[in-house]
Parts: structure tokens; sequence; C-alpha cells
């Protein structure tokens, strides 16, 4: 599923964000990625859905050289890959049901489709009844369900969360954590980012620890750095 | 291709969007359309000041004549002869002949009451030559037309009215200039007010913008409703100055008949230039809109 070969990424002012990292994540795991604040994890999945490109190796995804991929297929590229954010970044002037059927109509998706779709999704993520509210009407943690609904609801291969619980109380985190348990168990690969061990202690997964842009530890590969 | 299809396929549910969107934001739409209606009502005073102008002063060079009066003693063919000449020179627009007799006529009505009692007794022995009122072409070049016309023979004295003539066809252009300057001035000010309001909103959303890349909508997908949006904008705020226009010059038309100081002086009627103000409006309206879109979206969509 995703394939990362001697990658590194030096950003425009010299700073090494990311250095020679080798790993291989598989098809179905559910995968956990921490390390503290400015540590890299969020430049890793930005080369995962090709917001950047590496400056030296490969990345791989879904079978495909990300950094070969020209600008006009990107978005074509991206349908493979639903992603979420701490910010949930949700259209503010569209409803619930608009937001999650979003993702359906950019790739054309017949509109009796879309709708089956998104109630189906939203009923997963435990929002059935709030289909027609405004974002700014609903709790963090609902607004967090909707982005993970928008980011599933075409099927993806991959699914990555980039801090979905930075924004939330404890409970509420755990609470979405399962959510996103219960979308991996379906088939899907997961990939969590977060610097919150609490949330990866009380799971027992693989964890790929990420320190000052290289890998400090995979439990995948033995060697435990918690 | 794909893209091509996909897009005129979504053109109702990317109207829907921008609709939609014009309406949900709405305090950043309101003061869009704001600075559009502004503007264009500006652009619409001016224009139409401008027309009138350009009416005005080509309707006093359509009277700025050479009036050209020939020898005494010449005969009917000699005088045709010479309008033949005159009408072979460069820049003439128009000959027109005047008779000993009408010539005598017009001297009559010129003195008003006493002037038969005056000068009918000339009649029969007219001391008037014949005369012919020309018109030019480029009234620019009235001054060296006069001059050649002087040295046709037969020719008497040639009148154009000298250097007040052409200091009136001067101030003229320079007032034509200048009002082209300050439209063509205001349109590229006005263009630049309304792409600015629409980046403005763009960029108010470039979260927004960001989201649906990530999702994978195609670059057109994210850039039609956009450019419908901005369309709207131009077109909703060119509904209040065309109203304005339209009602407006009618108003000013009917209170003065039509008339600035003079007959001469007079307005354009209202009708054509109008619509063809109006027309010109909507179109500055959407067309901006649409452009200042697409080129305000454009480096958020780079890869
Ligand atoms: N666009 C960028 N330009 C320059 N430096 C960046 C950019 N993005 C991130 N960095 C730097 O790269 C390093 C890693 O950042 P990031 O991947 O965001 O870390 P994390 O998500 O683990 O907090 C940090 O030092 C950060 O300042
Ligand atoms: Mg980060």
């Amino acid at each position: 599923m995703i394939r990362l070969e001697n990658v590194s990424k030096t950003y425009n002012r010299g700073i090494r964000a990311l250095n020679n990292v080798s790993l291989t994540i598989d098809s179905g795991e559910f995968v956990y990625v921490i390390g503290t604040t400015g540590s890299g994890k969020s430049t890793f999945i930005k080369l995962l859905y090709r917001e950047i490109k590496p400056t030296t190796g490969i990345v791989e995804v879904v079978g495909l050289d990300v950094a070969k991929i020209p600008n006009r297929k990107v978005p074509y590229f991206r349908r493979n890959i639903g992603v979420v954010f701490q910010d949930f970044r949700l259209l503010p002037t569209k409803t619930v049901f608009e937001n999650v059927a979003y993702a359906l109509e950019v790739i054309d998706t017949p509109r009796h489709e879309i709708r089956k779709q998104v109630r189906q999704t939203l009923d997963l993520v435990g929002l059935g009844e709030k289909i027609n509210a405004f974002p700014h009407e609903l709790s963090g943690g609902q607004q967090q369900r909707v982005a993970i609904a928008r980011a599933i609801v075409n099927n993806p291969k991959l699914l990555i969360a980039d801090e979905p619980t930075g924004n939330l109380d404890p409970d509420t985190s755990v609470e979405i954590i399962e959510l996103l348990e219960k979308i991996n168990q379906s088939g899907t690969t997961v990939l969590v980012v977060t610097h919150d061990r609490e949330v990866v202690q009380s799971n027992k997964k693989r964890t790929i620890v990420i320190d000052n842009g290289y890998i400090d530890s995979d439990t995948s590969t033995g060697g435990y750095g918690i | 291709m794909r893209e091509l299809i996909s897009t005129f396929k979504n053109l109702p549910r990317h109207f829907k969007t921008a609709l939609q969107n014009l309406i949900r934001n709405n305090v950043m739409s309101f003061s869009s359309i704001f600075a559009v209606t502004i503007t264009l009502a500006m652009i619409g005073i001016v224009g139409l000041v401008a027309f009138n102008v350009q009416d005005i002063s080509s309707s006093i060079e359509d009277e700025i004549s050479i009036y050209v009066k020939l020898d005494r003693t010449i005969d009917d063919a000699q005088a045709e002869a010479v309008g033949t000449q005159i009408l072979a020179l460069d820049n003439i627009a128009n000959v027109e002949y005047s008779s000993k007799s009408a010539e005598l006529d017009r001297l009559i009505e010129s003195q008003g009451e006493a002037g038969a009692a005056l000068f009918e007794s000339y009649r029969e022995d007219n001391p008037l030559g014949a005369a012919y009122t020309v018109t030019v072409t480029n009234p620019d070049l009235i001054g060296q037309t006069a001059q050649k016309i002087t040295a046709i023979e037969d020719v008497n004295t040639v009148d154009y009215g000298g250097d007040s003539t052409t200091d009136l066809i001067k101030t003229l252009n320079t007032v034509r200039n200048g009002g082209t300057i300050f439209v063509v001035a205001l349109g590229v000010i006005a263009l630049f007010m309304i792409a600015n309001t629409v980046k403005i909103t763009i960029d108010t959303r470039k979260t927004e913008i960001s989201i649906m890349r990530m999702v994978g909508a195609s670059n057109w997908y994210i850039r039609i409703p956009f450019m419908l949006e901005g369309m709207l904008i131009g077109l909703v705020g060119a509904i209040l100055p065309c109203v304005m226009l339209f009602y407006g010059y009618d108003y000013i038309y009917k209170i003065t008949n039509g008339m600035v100081v003079t007959q001469m002086l007079s307005l354009v009627e209202p009708g054509a230039v109008i619509v063809q103000l109006v027309q010109a409006l909507v179109g500055l309206g959407a067309g901006v809109g649409i452009i200042g879109s697409f080129i305000s979206i454009r480096r958020y969509l780079k890869f």
C-alpha cells in the first residue's frame, strides 16, 4: 500500500524534515506514527498524498510512484486516499450532508448513489441525525466525524489522519480512535499521526516513532522506542 | 477531455454551488456587489458624459464650414467650374452652391424687417457674387483646405472663421481626448477594483479550495463555481447602475428638453445610447467577474 525507499525531504530554507526514511505499510494495516512537534510527521504524510514531493528517494502509494504523477492527474490520484486533519477542514457554507456529498460529486457519482452512500456513511460515523446541520452547529467531535465520513465516503484504499484528536478532549478522542479502528476492520488501511502517546498506549497497534526526521523505532521490526 | 465533459455535465450543479456560496457568504458577497455597483455607476455616468461630449463636438464640427465668395463678374459656367475644382480637392465633404440672387436673399433676411427696403433695389444689378458653402471631412485641416480654395481662379474671398475656428477645433479635440483617457482610465480602475474584490473573496476561502483539492476535485471543478460566482456578482452589481442610468438620463433629458444651453448643444437622445451603455456595463460586470475569478484563483490551484 505504502513504500518509502531512502526518502529525504529538505525544505527551501535548508530545513531537513525527513532523513533517509525507508518503510513499508501493507494493505489493511492500522499504523500509528508518533513523534514530538516538528519531528516530521506531517511532512511524512504530505508526501503520501502528494502535497509535496520527496527531495530524494521513492514514495510509492497504491502502487504509484507519487513523484511521477503529472500535476493534472493528482486530483485523480487523491481519490484513492482519504485525509483527516486536526482542524476538521469542513466547508463552512455547506451542510453536513453537502460536505460529505462533495467528495462524491467531484468524482461524478450519480445523484441517487450519492444520497445512499452519504446516508450510510453518516450512519456509520454516528451522525445520521445531523444531516442538515452546518459545521458551526456541531461539537468538535461531531465535526471530526463529518470529516472522517467525507474521507471514507468514496471507499478509499487508504485513510490518513493527521492529529485527528489534537483539538478534542480525551473521551472524545477515544471515540474517534475507535471509529478509525472500525473503519480499519472493514479493510481500509489506516494511518494515524499523533503526538499523543496516551492514545497509542491504550492500543496495541503497529507504531512508528519519528524523531527529528529519522525513524526512531518501528514496532513491526522490533525495537520498542516507548 | 474527461474534465471538459465532466464540467459541462456538472454546469447546473456548479450554478447551484455558485448561487449558494453567494447567498451563504452574504457579507462578503454584499461588499463585492457594492464595489461593483459603485464602479459601474461611475463608468456609466462618465460614459454618458463622454457620449454627449462626443456628440456635441461632432455636431459643432458639422457646423463648421468654409464660405467661398466668387468674383462678381463671372458667369454661371465659370462658377460651376470653380465648384468642380473645389470638389476635386482633398478633405472636401460637401459643396453647396448659392446663386447671386440667393446670396441677396440671405443678406436681406439677415437685416430683418428693414432688409427688404434697404437692399431689394439691388436685385437687378446685383453687387454680390455667387458663393459656395464647403464642408470638410477633417476639421483639423480646415486652414489648409481654405488656402487651397483661395488659390482657385475666380474665387474672391474665403472665410472659415480663421484662428478662432482652429482654436475651437483644438479645444474640442482636447476635451475629447481627455474624455477618452478618463473613460479608459476609469475602466481600468474598475477592472482592478472588481478583480480585487473577487480576489479578496477568494483569499478568504483558500481553505475551502484546499479542501476541494483534498477530496480530489479537478482544477476546473473548483474553478467553474468561482467563475460563475464572479459573474453573478458582476451581473447583480450591474443592476442598480443600469436602472439608474436608464431612468436618470431619461429624466434629465425630459426636464432639459434635450438641450444643454442652446439648440446646438443638444443631448444625445436616450434610446440607443442607453441600450449600448447598459450592454457595456452588464458585459463589463460579468466579464470582469469571470476573468477576475479565473486570475485570482490561479495561484491556489498550483501544485
Ligand atoms: N513548508 C515548510 N517550509 C519550511 N519548513 C517546513 C515546512 N513545513 C514544515 N517545515 C519544517 O519541517 C520540520 C517538520 O515539520 P512537520 O513535518 O510539520 O512536523 P510535525 O508534523 O511532526 O510537527 C519542522 O522543523 C518544520 O518547521
Ligand atoms: Mg504536524
